[in-house]
């Protein structure tokens, strides 16, 4: 794979010295494809944060959502998805590209295969970019993307472990540094996170159903979500930290030791903690304990990690002051120590009844994301384009506005959104001497953070100015210098392993020491094994959650209206799930159980309330308000922010996929009678004559093959099941 | 809940997978020098050319 | 580690030599040596506008900037080792024997040689960098690989191309000269035990993985949930907690083991006792389907105990104590042979061998001396550095280094049979080296520990046994449970441990844990003289008699310049005047030196004998005397006076207000008098002792009941190091330190031993809080569980809440009083 390249000149060397040993390997590392994921980086940073900035302030004035197509909820997904997936995870790929090869003494394993990842990579996100605005979601946060796209990211994800185990394989230095063991589990995590989560039964080409219903499917999606944080925003990047900052420092890291014990640490502790997500659900009551000790418990590693960063770059404090890849890094640092610490904070119960679904967990995240993540990767990026280039950075002082825009930026995104957040939490809470609900109507405690949402924005600006500078600065730093493509090295080759002394054991873990890539794939097979047998009993055994004998499977027309309420992306902020509050119950009705959600593929918990939660909304209106609220939001509540939607009242419903969808339900275990497929559209058409003529009784004309018709069907069936039938509420409280 | 046995076997399988690297990365003296290697990688070497 | 520096400007070709010339303060116009950072002379050598102090730095600089190696000036703040100017053609040419490489080398192939060698001169990132990068020095050497906090360099290399001597000739010529010694024959590779981080790694994996299962069961509300998962979790938690009883845990129990076929018990009694009992109630539960059992608690003892021990073992990991005389002998020596000389292992070496001792070699066997002068400086087996002057047919013993001339001897006895072997196998002297080991204070509380449990139990069986049956047996086994003292056996290793960190930070290595607790108790310290009071390498030069002209100051600098011996050294030193072209100069080895200069007297330096003076020792003159004659006639002569180590009187006036004080000297009493000033009345000072004479004197201050600590240095102290409570071997270069003491004090923070005593105080007191902190902790569980309420969850928050509260409280402690100690 080593390119046959002319070495630079150097100096001439002196004709009485012995040539290189022979052992000694000289090779070239590809910093092609480092530069390539770094430009990636910086255009899908612009492109990621430009689409943050447009939902902010379609939050914050609703007619900024002027196509269906940039309505918030359809790209509030593709803001996290591109700044997650795209910025980070070519960031990501950026950092290991550069110091893997580095830490290995070794170009990467296949050239082809960096190309085909870097290629493959970006073609996810382009569909991704596509997709999402079409309206092609699952729903699932940080997994919307639909079958297809999955299965093309697993196959990437695969290319890029190839990549990593054979450069691994092939390196020159025995010692496995810090970083490197970093990318490994966030390699082998984030393959059985995503494989398992986006377990589904796909219906047609962009459509699905997830394998798991209700609960379980909110269990399992949790668990993924947060360890997505945990494995795709945070290990990797720590490795990148164990790497960059060290290099940029030029000095050791603090405890070399301490690295070693912080990582084995968070990896044994950061799995368990998923269920935090879901306090107060209607996960069961231990469950969400368990996630509350793991979380608390993982402030150790956390801060154990920041303190090592931190302490590096003692005795070099001098230099922070003028040198802006430190100052990116202690900025990072820093914000990885806060949200660390925030985050089990938050996991505690108490401070959950009130932060949940509120802007705090926004701000807490976008901490996390502007602050670890991307200075991070900033820094970085200023750290990497003069050596890429050969030539130092184009301006120092650009980099330095850069750093106090990101840094002002992230105040004035964070600290309104706290505010904001406290002030909904509590409002929501307000009862007032009579013990009704001082503020019944949500609108109230919605237009009293609104100007929180321009300062948000305003944030949101000001950071994303700064990356614009950057890209400038890069820009010219590139073309000042030539790109360095294969960069000249040498290092002796790692003896055989029969000839190391090393390696000569007498015992059975001889044979995994010798055979590392083996060791990963027999690993990855086992737990593809162990997964599968595991998953067995879940598909055959009947589940145990408690299911509710009023509860039935959505008609087709509702089936449908649900399917628009996932695509139009409504779960980005409505809730479905009441808790078990005094406040909620007073606003909403009846607290949610497990057992309403068995035939929920997916479940629409959601995970922020800006508009109220609607799992008790079914029968709370007439079907005309529906019909008035979604074609003009204001026209029912004076003031709302919610978008209106008038291309539902144009579209015609689409029924022809619904046989379909029923088949795969019936497949998932959803009790339709046999043939009920067949009989499908039928009913979905009575359904929706019937709807259209309750709203004729209102004075409003529509066509029954209109796509709200079905929506509204959907809506006005939410949360009725149980409603009805109040006895049955009392028998199934034990759950 | 039985998506419990589920996740709870997967998370275990995980970290067996990681149990087995520790002792693997014990064993092949990874960590008999838990200093040099974060002053090692500080190095970064121009080669000297062939003669 | 010194502060890595700034780095050159990125992106540039490779940094030339970046050094600029650094001028020292003062004086104003010495320059700063561009290798190793020394004052260079008044007329520095240079290269390229660089100042060198001398001819091996410069060469060192120039074959590092040949080699484009000069990163290494780049990294570290002057990291170049001073290139001494002793550099013998053979010195290592054993290393080509086949015996010596057999035992040198770890691995061996018919192409490539890999060995580890020690280099005690590592001390910086650039030593590292440039160690690594050997193979560009020579293309025969494939590897090379630094484990900095062990100081050793393994290197690979191509037995076709390069040699072992050459190998090391290679690490010498850079300044890393390896040090090799006879010890490093004998031992084995170097190979870390690995066992415990599996331990460790296991206990820690089943403990997050039980404490995930466990959890559930203290949070759950709704019994009826619990029933489905409890019995699944209960089983897994048996199955990952089983590895941990059979494998982590396999210490305790072997250690309880060995310490009762030796009827003794010890604190790993009661923890065995108590995991056993934890690890068999919950089997018990679990199987039955009672409950959960105590799993959670079983695994995370055994992980936090592992800790603990980890933490123990890693202090003491950068020093290696176990050094006996042979490590300071030479691996090989030099035989004669009727067929010429040959290089052996000293191993073979037997009686009747003759051998050749050159220039800085060391004597290997007692030997009488056949050819040559010996100019003999046994500074390290007694402390003293004047060397001892041997003519032919003396007997010369064994731990001597020759100055001088190459000297022929006749091994007259064996290596193991040498003066130093019997002064290091004397029964007198290693008679209490194994008896009064240091009992610490948790294996002594462990054992009323036990007796306490064991009475608790029987008490909870016969009040419960009567009354209710189920809570007699709760109650029996919670209180075998919560006997387990590990938070007893936590505190020890955490806090000494911290200690150890604190004075290995200030240059106080302790051989274990235990000779703090022996520090802090003493009541008696016994200083040796020479070498340890007294600084070997500095000296008070007097001159007696009549005054003399400059030129003649002159002549005698010059002409002792060019003497190796010691003395001359030190006179050259300190008359250090501009240098006279000498007309004639000559060494008479072992009595002097004589030389005329044009326009000058003819001088004879040395002996009185040599010079014609009338006495050897003038009256009231105190240490060594050089006299001068000048001209045929006696001029005066120079005094040598041992110079006390600056720090002295204000550790002694401190050390005096709360010990008691002795000093033992192998010399005269000529120092009394200083002495008595120094160390004040109550003191007592004895001369003209022997080794066995002081190990004597310690011997009877023990029957006394005193707990002594002796300082000293030297192998003579040996014993009497050993006999001691605690002995701190002094010295001046931390590489050379002295066998068998219990701790090793750089000679230079010898002012601080007062604070180091008050500290090592301290730090008893803190375990001893700490225990009465886990005291505690135990007292309260028991009260649980003689009642019959130490549920699951009560030692779910008790177990870890003690032992992490132990490990935090102990270490704190220990800060806290370092910080007051200003250490």
């Amino acid at each position: 794979m080593q390119a046959e390249l002319e070495l630079p000149a150097t100096r001439p060397r002196p004709t009485a010295l012995p040539p290189p040993a022979r052992g000694v390997e000289s090779f070239f590392y590809d910093n092609k494809i480092v530069r390539d994921f770094g430009v990636a980086t910086v255009i899908w940073g612009i492109i990621g944060m430009l689409v943050g900035v447009i939902v902010a302030f379609e939050l914050a004035r609703p007619e900024l959502n002027v196509t269906r197509y940039t309505s918030f909820g359809r790209i509030r997904p593709l803001h996290t998805n591109a700044v997650i997936f795209a910025f980070v995870g070519n960031g990501i790929f950026t950092g290991v590209y550069y110091s893997l090869q580095r830490l290995c003494k070794a170009r990467m394993f296949s050239d082809v295969l960096s190309k085909i990842h870097f290629w493959g990579w970006q073609l996810i996100i382009v569909s991704a970019v596509i997709s999402l605005p079409l309206g092609y979601t699952t729903s699932k946060e940080y997994a919307e993307l639909e079958w297809p796209i999955d299965i093309a990211i697993t196959v990437i994800w695969v290319v890029f472990g190839w990549n990593m185990f054979g450069t691994i394989a092939r390196r020159r230095e025995r010692h496995l540094y810090v970083a490197i063991w970093f990318y490994i589990a966030t390699f082998i995590t984030v393959a059985v996170l995503h494989i398992v989560n986006s377990m589904a039964l796909p219906v047609s080409f962009m459509k699905s159903y997830s394998m798991y219903a209700g609960v379980q499917d909110a269990l399992v999606q949790w668990w993924y979500g947060h360890n997505a944080v945990a494995f795709f925003l945070t290990t990797p990047y720590l490795g990148m930290m164990y790497y960059f900052l060290p290099k940029a420092a030029e000095r050791p890291v603090y405890s070399y030791r301490l690295s070693i014990i912080h990582f084995w640490a968070l990896i044994f502790i950061y799995i368990w903690a998923g269920p935090h997500h879901l306090l107060y659900t209607a996960l069961p009551d231990w469950a969400q304990s368990l996630g509350v000790a793991f979380s608390i418990m993982l402030i150790a590693p956390s801060w154990g990690g920041m303190i090592n960063g931190l302490l590096t770059l003692r005795g070099a404090w001098d230099r922070v002051r003028t040198e802006p890849v430190l100052k990116f890094f202690v900025v990072a640092i820093t914000a990885y120590g806060m949200a660390t610490f925030e985050g089990p904070m938050l996991a505690l119960k108490n401070v959950n009844a009130i932060a949940h679904f509120t802007d705090w967990i926004v701000a807490h995240v976008h901490v996390g994301a502007l602050g670890w993540n991307g200075f991070l990767t900033f820094g970085m990026l200023y750290w990497l384009w003069p050596r890429l280039y050969r030539t130092p950075l184009f301006s120092k002082k650009l980099a330095n506005t850069h750093f106090w825009l990101g840094t002002l930026g992230i105040l004035f995104y964070a600290l309104p959104l706290y505010w904001a957040g406290f002030t909904q939490g509590l409002m929501w809470k307000q009862f007032n001497a009579e013990g009704m609900l001082q503020y019944p109507n949500f609108l109230e405690t919605v237009l009293q953070i609104v100007p929180m949402y321009y300062l948000r924005g305003m944030g949101g600006v000001l950071y994303l100015s700064g990356v614009f500078l950057m890209m400038y600065n890069l820009y010219q730093t590139a073309k000042a210098g030539t790109l360095l493509a294969n960069e000249p090295a040498q290092a002796p080759a790692l003896l055989p392993e029969a000839q190391d002394p090393h390696a000569q054991g007498g015992h059975w873990h001889r044979w995994i020491e010798r055979r590392p890539v083996q060791l990963s794939i027999g690993a990855t097979v086992a737990i593809a094994i162990g997964g599968a047998v595991e998953m067995v009993p879940t598909f055959l055994v009947k589940s145990n959650v408690p299911t509710i004998a009023a509860v039935h499977p959505y008609r087709p027309l509702e089936l449908q209206g649900r399917d628009l309420y996932i695509k139009e992306g409504c779960s980005n902020c409505h809730t479905q799930m009441v808790r078990p509050f005094r406040s909620e119950t007073e606003r909403y009705g009846e607290y949610s159980k497990a057992g309403e959600f068995v035939y929920d593929r997916p479940f629409l918990w959601g995970s922020k309330r800006t508009g109220p939660d609607l799992h008790r909304v079914g029968a709370k209106y007439p079907n005309s308000w529906h019909y008035n609220h979604m074609m003009d939001p204001t026209s029912m509540s004076p003031g709302s922010i919610m978008p209106a939607y008038p291309w539902l009242f144009d579209n015609q419903l689409d029924n022809s996929t619904l046989p379909a969808k029923i088949r795969v339900l019936q497949k998932l275990g959803t009790p339709y009678p046999a043939g009920f497929d067949r009989r499908a559209v039928a009913d979905a058409e009575t359904q929706a004559r019937s709807v259209a003529a309750a709203l004729k009784t209102e004075d409003i004309d529509v066509k029954s093959d209109r796509e709200i018709v079905a929506l509204i069907a959907y809506l006005q069936r939410l949360g009725t099941d149980i409603k009805v039938k109040p006895a049955q509420v009392a028998a199934t409280a034990a759950q | 809940m039985t998506i419990i046995f589920l996740l709870i076997g997967l998370s275990l399988l995980v970290a067996l997978v990681f149990l087995a690297a520790f002792l693997w990365a014990v064993r092949s003296g990874q960590y008999d020098d838990a200093y040099t290697p974060s002053v090692r990688m500080l190095f970064e070497d121009e080669p000297i050319p062939p003669t | 580690m010194a502060p890595a520096q700034r780095r050159p400007e990125l992106c540039g070709p490779t940094p030339l030599c970046l050094p600029v010339p650094v001028l020292l303060e003062s004086p104003a116009t010495d320059l700063a040596c561009a290798h190793c950072g020394d004052v260079c002379p008044a007329e520095p050598l240079r290269l390229a506008e660089l100042p060198f102090c001398c001819a091996g730095c410069r060469t060192v600089y120039e074959l590092l900037d040949d080699n484009q190696l000069c990163t290494y000036y780049a990294l570290g703040e002057r990291p170049g080792l001073k290139i001494k100017a002793v550099e013998l053609p053979g010195r290592f040419d054993y290393l080509a024997s086949e015996a010596v490489q057999a035992q040198l080398l770890s691995f061996r192939s018919a192409e490539r040689g890999r060995l580890t060698l020690h280099v005690p001169q590592m001390h910086c990132t650039s030593c590292i960098w440039l160690l690594e990068h050997l193979p560009r020095l020579h293309a025969g050497v494939v590897e090379a690989r630094v484990q900095f906090l062990r100081k050793e360099i393994t290197i690979t290399y191509l037995l076709a191309d390069i040699s072992l001597p050459e190998v090391v000739q290679l690490l010498a010529s850079v300044g890393y000269e390896p040090q090799i010694t006879l010890a490093e024959l004998g031992a084995q590779p170097h190979r870390a035990s690995h066992t415990l981080y599996y331990q460790l790694g296991l206990a820690a994996f089943a403990f997050g993985n039980v404490m995930l299962l466990a959890l559930p069961k203290y949070f759950s509300f709704v019994e009826d949930l619990q029933v489905g998962f409890g019995r699944f979790f209960g089983y897994l938690s048996l199955a990952l907690a089983l590895p941990v009883l059979l494998y982590s845990a396999r210490g305790f129990f072997r250690s309880a083991g060995q310490g009762l076929r030796q009827r003794h018990i010890n604190l790993d009694f009661p923890i065995s006792l108590g995991l056993a009992s934890l690890f068999s109630v919950s089997t018990f539960e679990v199987l039955s389907g009672r409950g959960p059992g105590y799993l959670d608690s079983f695994t995370g003892l055994v992980f936090f105990m592992l800790i603990g021990k980890w933490v123990q073992q890693r202090t003491y990991d950068a020093l290696r104590f176990d050094r006996n005389y042979t490590a300071y002998f030479p691996v090989a020596v030099t035989r004669l042979t009727p067929a010429g000389e040959q290089s052996i292992s000293v191993q073979e070496l037997a009686v009747g061998h003759r051998i050749r001792v050159r220039h800085q070699e060391v004597i290997p066997a007692d030997a009488v001396l056949l050819r040559g002068t010996g100019q003999i400086d046994y500074s390290f087996v007694s402390g003293e550095s004047t060397p001892v002057t041997r003519a032919a047919g003396d007997l010369v013993y064994a731990g001597g280094r020759q100055l001088g001339e190459a000297l022929e001897l006749e091994v007259v006895r064996g290596v193991s049979q040498g003066y130093l072997t019997q002064l290091w196998n004397n029964p007198a002297f290693t008679k209490d080296a194994v008896g009064p080991t240091l009992e610490t204070y948790a294996n002594r509380a462990g054992r009323y520990f036990v007796a306490l449990t064991l009475l608790l139990a029987a008490g909870t069986l016969a009040y419960w046994g009567p009354r209710d049956q189920a809570t007699m047996w709760r109650a029996f086994t919670s209180v075998l449970v919560i006997a387990c003292p590990c938070a007893l056996s936590l505190a020890t290793p955490f806090a000494l441990g911290a200690a150890l960190r604190v004075l290995g930070r200030h240059k106080l290595y302790l051989k274990n844990a235990a000779v703090i607790e022996t520090l802090g108790r003493a009541d008696t310290l016994v200083f040796d003289k020479t070498g340890t009071l007294t600084d070997p390498t500095q000296s008070a030069v007097q001159y007696h008699g009549r005054p003399l002209l400059s030129i003649e100051k002159q002549l005698i600098a010059t002409a002792a310049a060019q003497s190796t011996h010691p003395l001359s050294q030190r006179l050259a030193r300190e008359l250090a005047t501009e240098a006279l072209p000498l007309a004639t100069c000559q060494e008479y080895p072992g009595q002097g030196l004589s030389a005329t200069a044009a326009g000058g007297p003819a001088l004879r330096l040395g002996s009185a004998a040599f010079v014609g003076a009338s006495a050897s020792r003038p009256e009231g003159a105190p240490g060594t005397c050089v006299h001068v004659a000048l001209d045929g006639e006696t001029a005066g002569y120079f005094t040598f006076r041992n110079v006390y180590r600056p720090a002295l009187p204000a550790v002694l006036a401190a050390l005096g207000k709360r010990y008691r004080l002795a000093v033992l000297s192998g010399d005269t009493d000529a120092e009394g008098p200083r002495l008595r000033a120094l160390l004040g009345p109550a003191a007592e000072l004895r001369f003209g002792q022997s080794p066995a004479d002081k190990l004597a004197y310690i011997a009877a201050e023990r029957a006394l009941g005193h707990t002594v600590v002796m300082i000293g240095d030297g192998l003579n102290d040996a014993g009497a190091l050993r006999a001691a409570n605690a002995g701190i071997a002094l010295t001046d270069t931390l590489t050379n330190f002295s066998p068998a003491c219990d701790a090793i004090l750089e000679a230079g923070e010898l002012g601080r031993l007062a604070t180091f005593l008050g500290f090592s105080r301290a730090c008893l007191r803190a375990v001893l809080a700490t225990f009465v902190l886990s005291l505690c902790y135990n007292a309260v569980g028991l009260t649980l569980a003689v009642q019959g309420h130490f549920t699951p969850i009560a030692s779910a928050i008790l177990m870890p809440l003690s032992s992490l509260s132990v490990m935090v409280m102990a270490t704190i402690l220990v800060r806290w009083a370092a910080r007051r100690y200003q250490l």
